[in-house]
């Protein structure tokens, strides 16, 4: 084709920043940002957009003749429904009997044989590039002032399979995709109801993301979604590749250690926060939506615990508590023992740590500092390294630096054991976000225990409980209900309550819409609806 | 009037932030000092000594409603007239901030006596300090939450006395009332400088979400106090009897003295660390309302400008005058119950009474 000729580049060894090139690139910029409505000239559409996609190889120009009028379809490969655009759009536009230019508007003619649902017409150049970029290929005829952009856009895209990172043995098995017009179906097939509402901000000057805010209308306090769209609309940069780009920019406490939204890739997690009165936020191109305003709490919250009965629910959510305790808390326990506060050993086993403690050439602090960082390098190397390999670093991991260790005397054996404890106690915690939080708090607990002792502990428990009092989450008391004591809320936090108990919806930013079933459904009850 | 603190605190907060506040400092030597009048008798002296509590949040109360939203600082100029006022407030203030010194002493004396054998003790009460400054300077609300958390571990400690019952004597608890009903009542009076401390609330109530509660929340956490230290007492006599009263810590003794199958031994470390949780509070809560006053007192802006400036000094008054802690222990023995009661109930109560006469007058003119 004519546009796609090339030019031979020489490429020149730049000493320096060349100077001369930027003004350059923003005067294209420019060009793109301004509104320019279509000229009536197809030769001169045809020529802005050749010089625009000069050397773009995917971006393709087919010219066609339609009625008596030259047409031009502009589409970029590979995003766009190829097979529909051959069958459906060139074949009913080149069968040329059909168009009559006499009868009024020649596009709407045009409209009304296409049988594409999505059509719309565009006028400017901006709208087209656009569309363009989004997949929708754009119809340009001579003599019009307005294009056609059809609904066509297609890519390729992974199809819905069990979320990866959140895992349930009884619970929907579907999980999000990296595409928002999917996700958003997932959601919508789960609540049918005219208030779930959204809407939508594009972010990032040249990745243009969709942003998506959910919300159920009624169910939620609409000054959070003001705030929640504000802080969305601050946010003016490049590109926005992953959900985790947004959590930063609007967070409340930016240089907290603790994550203030809640990310998941399960649409039934996502529809059970929605009908709390929560919103998430969904983006193209991720399948994490994040959900505002979260608590501490509801960060321990797994959706199984609502799926299996309360009993179960209560029992592994008080065990997730105290294993947080474990993870945050046990290294430092031992240390502070080991090095303060022997007598609290009962005798024999004080003896059995004494006596596996004897060649080891560390003080216990030293030692479980090593140990902890050795194990936090394990498990990201773990994560990190192909499939193959990783079954070697697993071997290292646990011969070597387990068994061998020990061994040679290097490391005792309950340091060992405490730091394995650890770990496992910290994939009790069902949000990964949490449990990065509180492996990175370990350490400077441990440093504290290995100075104070046990009331070094407590004091970082204190500055830990102090931070997590001030912290909030859009607006909500990070450490509510618990800590501002809000009673009926209680009911779904360090226990779950039943379901047919839970009467009322969490109290979040102000007693909004708070009721949330009838209170006489605990089962066996047949007192009669008044 | 200005507002210093804009946070607003609930009702069942307010109890949780005094429940620490009265028992963290208390619960180590009222009994042995209750126990040196009342003897036998000792356990019932916290029922005697909760009246000034309950006297103490009832004048409060009354004060609050007459002049609410209005800390004693304000309204103690309303009452008394400026210059007078003033003078009052500033007694106040000192006393606030001479009494946290106290408390910080107090608390530092336990931890270097009792668990961190070498670590010098400034950097005991630099640390508990500096840990209440950064929640004081947080505001009131953080405080506040904080010590939901807090004050609920540090009562859940107090559950492992039940492990005693097997050591329990009840015959240390006879014979009833040996040398009449006097003694009692001077061991009540020990424990009525802690009750009087009530008077905190005061500064507490101008920011409760509900303003209309406050009596009961004052009233039933006095009541839980009273049964706390009605626990407590219990136990220290009936394990340890009358020669309780030889001992600095005599809660602390019993809980080591706590063998049950052979495991559950030996962890007043942990009680300890759980008490440090509640002393935390009351460090806070006296700080708070420390630096809340004097900021109103001298009509600054913000309190937070000087709750650094006055951890320091309340490190200062920790170490200064107080030699040992025999000293400290006689203080409070024969000083403090006087002290704390004329300041915090007796003066409360002449401000009811000047308040009541001339509002009267005003109607009556």
């Amino acid at each position: 084709m004519l546009f796609l000729e090339e030019e031979v580049n020489v490429i020149r060894i730049r000493r320096g920043p060349s100077r001369k090139k930027e003004p350059e690139h923003k005067g294209k910029q420019q060009t793109l940002s301004q509104d320019i409505p279509l000229s009536k000239e197809l030769d001169e559409n045809i020529k802005f957009f050749s010089s625009l996609f000069q050397q773009d190889l995917d971006v393709i120009f087919r010219s066609i003749v339609v009625g008596k009028r030259n047409a031009t379809i502009i589409y970029i490969e590979g995003i766009c429904d190829t097979q529909k655009l051959d069958e459906q759009v060139l074949g009913t536009l080149l069968d040329k009997s059909k168009f009559d230019e006499s009868k009024g508007d020649f596009l709407y003619g045009i409209e009304g044989e296409l049988p594409i649902s999505k059509i719309k017409r565009i006028s400017t150049y901006l709208a087209c590039m656009e569309d363009i970029f989004i997949g929708n290929p754009v119809l340009l005829f001579d003599g019009c002032k307005e294009a056609l952009s059809l609904g066509l856009a297609k890519f390729e895209k992974r199809s819905i399979e069990e979320p990866q990172a959140e895992t349930a043995i009884r619970g929907p098995r579907e999980g999000f995709t990296e595409a928002l017009g999917l996700n958003i179906s997932l959601v919508r097939r789960i609540i049918k109801n005219p208030a779930l509402k959204m809407k939508t901000i594009h972010i990032g000057k040249y990745t243009k993301t969709k942003v998506v805010i959910f919300y159920i209308e009624g169910l939620i306090d609409n000054t959070l979604i003001e705030e929640i769209e504000n802080r969305l609309n601050r946010i003016k940069i490049d590109g926005v590749l992953e959900s985790g780009y947004i959590e930063q920019f609007i967070e409340d406490s930016p240089y907290s250690p603790f994550p203030q939204l809640l990310y998941t890739e399960r649409p039934d997690v996502v529809s059970a926060n929605l009908l709390e009165g929560r919103a998430a936020i969904m983006m193209d191109g991720t399948p994490f939506s994040l959900i505002a305003p979260v608590s501490f709490f509801s960060l321990f919250q797994s959706q199984e615990d609502y799926y299996e009965r309360f009993w179960i629910g209560t029992f592994i959510r008080s065990l997730r508590f105290l294993f947080l305790g474990i993870s945050l808390f046990l290294p430092s326990i031992y240390v502070a023992i080991t090095t303060f506060h022997q007598e609290m050993v009962p005798s024999d086993l004080l003896i059995s740590i004494a006596s596996s403690r004897e060649g080891v050439p560390f003080p216990a602090i030293i030692e479980a500092i090593m140990m902890e960082i050795t194990f936090e390098a394990i498990r990201e190397a773990g994560i990190r390294l192909p499939k193959q390999v990783g079954s070697a670093v697993s071997i290292v991991g646990a011969l070597v630096i387990g068994q061998a260790a020990v061994q040679a005397g290097i490391v005792s054996a309950p340091m060992i054991i405490v730091v394995s404890i650890t770990g496992i106690a910290s994939f009790m915690v069902p949000r990964y976000s949490i449990g990065l939080s509180i492996r990175l708090l370990r350490f400077p607990i441990i440093i504290l225990a290995g100075a104070l002792g046990l009331i070094g502990i407590m004091l970082a428990f204190i500055l830990l409980i102090i931070h997590l009092s001030e912290l909030r989450s859009f607006g909500l008391p990070y450490l509510s209900p618990i800590a501002t004591l809000q009673k009926h809320s209680l009911k779904d936090t360090l226990i779950r309550a039943p379901i047919w108990r839970m009467n009322g919806r969490p109290h979040l930013t102000g007693e909004f819409n708070a009721e949330r079933q009838g209170t006489t459904l605990k089962p066996g009850t047949n007192k009669p609806r008044k | 009037m200005r507002m210093l603190e804009k946070g607003k605190i609930s009702n069942l907060q307010i109890e949780f932030m005094m429940i620490p506040t009265i028992i963290a400092t208390g619960v180590l030597s009222i009994p042995s000092m209750a126990g040196k009048f009342a003897r036998h008798d000792m356990w019932m002296t916290p029922l005697f000594g909760s009246l000034i509590g309950f006297l103490t949040v009832f004048i409060v109360w009354k004060l609050h409603q007459m002049f609410p939203k209005m800390t004693p600082i304000q309204y103690s100029e309303k009452i008394l007239g400026k210059a007078l006022g003033r003078v009052f407030s500033f007694f106040l203030v000192v006393f606030y901030i001479h009494n946290t010194g106290f408390i910080i002493r107090q608390y530092t004396d336990f931890v270097t006596a009792n668990v961190m054998f070498e670590t010098p003790s400034i950097v005991m009460s630099i640390c508990i300090v500096v840990v209440s400054a950064l929640a004081v300077y947080r505001g009131i609300e953080v405080v506040a939450r904080s010590a939901v958390i807090c004050s609920s571990i540090f009562i859940c400690g107090a559950v492992c006395l039940l492990l005693l019952i097997p050591d329990v004597e009840i015959t240390y608890m006879l014979p009833f009332l040996e040398n009449g009903f006097l003694p009692v009542l001077k061991g009540s009076f020990i424990h009525s400088a802690w009750f009087s401390e009530f008077f905190l609330l005061a500064f507490l109530y101008p920011f409760a979400s509900s303003q209309k509660k406050g009596l009961k929340t004052g009233m039933r956490g006095t009541f839980f106090i009273m049964l706390f230290l009605l626990y407590v007492n219990f136990f220290v006599l009936t394990i340890l009897g009358v020669s309780c009263v030889n001992q600095f810590y005599p809660v602390y003794s019993i809980i080591r003295g706590i063998h049950v199958l052979g495991f559950f031994e030996n962890f007043e470390v942990v009680i300890t660390a759980f008490w440090v949780l509640g002393n935390f509070v009351k460090v806070s809560v006296f700080l708070y309302v420390g630096c809340l006053s004097l900021a109103q007192l001298f009509r600054l802006s913000d309190y937070r400008l000087i709750v650094f400036p006055i951890s320091i000094l309340l490190i200062f008054f920790s170490y200064w005058d107080i030699p040992n802690i025999v000293v400290l222990i006689d203080y409070m023995q024969k000083i403090q119950p006087f002290y704390f009661v004329i300041v915090q109930t007796i003066f409360p109560l002449f401000l009811l009474l000047i308040a009541l006469v001339r509002k009267k007058r005003r109607k009556v003119g």
